[in-house]
């Protein structure tokens, strides 16, 4: 029988992947579903395999496709974001923009939380949007200011850092966190006692736990 | 930390050796859960086997909520080690007592987690 989500993840999961299509803040449709398509080729290697150099990409873009430094940078966000340092975040980010940066990590995080999901349960991979006209709003979110990490991220926070880790990637981020909510914590973030779920939250934490120290994320 | 907290909350004890895969857990159907979270990780020929496991230890709707877990922890591992968040103020002290024990502080994202 096959295995379903309830239908908040599925309405989460689907204005995510709606939007990779569109053009964003920093990127166009196109390139955005470039970059989805570079997050989902990553694919699950183990971290510590290689980090791509991507110092001595090419910057040249033929057609549609990204050019080698940006397709290198996906697949080090992706695949090797332990061993971004705040130096290379840093000189990305005079390159591209650290809000286009954002941009970009907020979409591999999104396409990342869907197809592992999808590979988790068994399910083949979503097809990635078409991309659609329009060009990038070059909207920068209020609020945001250097809290001692490797890009600016809201002021205000309530609730763990990493909630407003890429914060500046504006409405993508906003849709990254509606995917966390849903499959993750709802509301009861702050709840030790789970009663009304199928895991206990000490199940939810082991899961949590253990796929942390397999990314060897510290935070 | 939340797999302690949360374990004690229950008057559970979590073995947090298991977080780096040298020990069962000791809760309820710790063994597979762990199977499924490195199988689901790695993507390899094991983890039809694992996710069957778990399906027969938790059930269709446990086995959905495990997927969605391992599913955002792995990108929320990436939101917080691309941004280089600082670590929580209010979890320094709670931290400081395992992460020597696991080994936690060996991994790469020590050096760039601002606070630690």
């Amino acid at each position: 029988m096959p295995l379903h989500v309830r239908a908040p993840v599925q309405d989460a999961a689907d204005a995510a992947w709606a939007a990779l299509g569109q053009a964003g803040a920093w990127w166009t449709g196109t390139e955005r579903v470039a970059i989805a398509e570079a997050a989902r080729a990553a694919g699950p290697r183990p971290l510590w395999d290689r980090a791509p150099d991507i110092a001595s990409a090419s910057r040249h873009a033929d057609g549609d496709d990204l050019s080698p430094f940006l397709a290198l940078l996906v697949e080090r966000v992706a695949v090797g974001p332990a061993t971004l340092t705040r130096d290379d975040v840093q000189a990305i980010a005079q390159e591209i923009g650290d809000a286009a940066y954002a941009e970009l990590a907020s979409i591999v995080c999104q396409v990342v939380t869907i197809d592992q999901l999808a590979a988790a349960l068994g399910h083949d991979f979503r097809p990635l949007p078409s991309p659609q006209a329009g060009e990038p709003t070059q909207v920068r979110p209020d609020g945001m200011a250097d809290v001692g990490g490797h890009i600016e991220m809201t002021a205000e926070n309530f609730g763990p850092n990493v909630g407003r880790s890429l914060s500046l990637a504006g409405d993508d981020h906003v849709r990254w966190r509606e995917l966390v909510f849903t499959m993750y914590s709802g509301a009861e973030f702050f709840e030790m006692v789970w009663d009304s779920r199928a895991l206990s939250r000490p199940q939810v934490e082991l899961l949590a736990a253990r796929t942390s120290a397999l990314n060897e994320c510290f935070y | 930390m939340l797999l302690g907290l949360s374990s004690g909350a229950i008057d559970e004890t979590a073995d947090l050796q298991s977080v780096i895969g040298n020990a069962d857990a000791g809760i309820q159907a710790a063994a597979e859960l762990s199977a499924f979270a490195e199988a689901a990780w790695r993507q390899d020929e094991s983890l039809g086997g694992a996710r069957a496991a778990l399906r027969a230890a938790v059930g269709d709707a446990g086995l959905v909520e495990a997927a969605q877990t391992v599913a955002v922890f792995r990108s929320l591992n990436i939101a917080a080690d691309s941004s280089g968040i600082p670590l929580d103020e209010d979890w320094k002290d709670a931290a400081a007592g395992f992460v020597g024990e696991l080994g936690l502080d060996e991994f790469p994202t020590a050096a760039n987690t601002p606070g630690y």
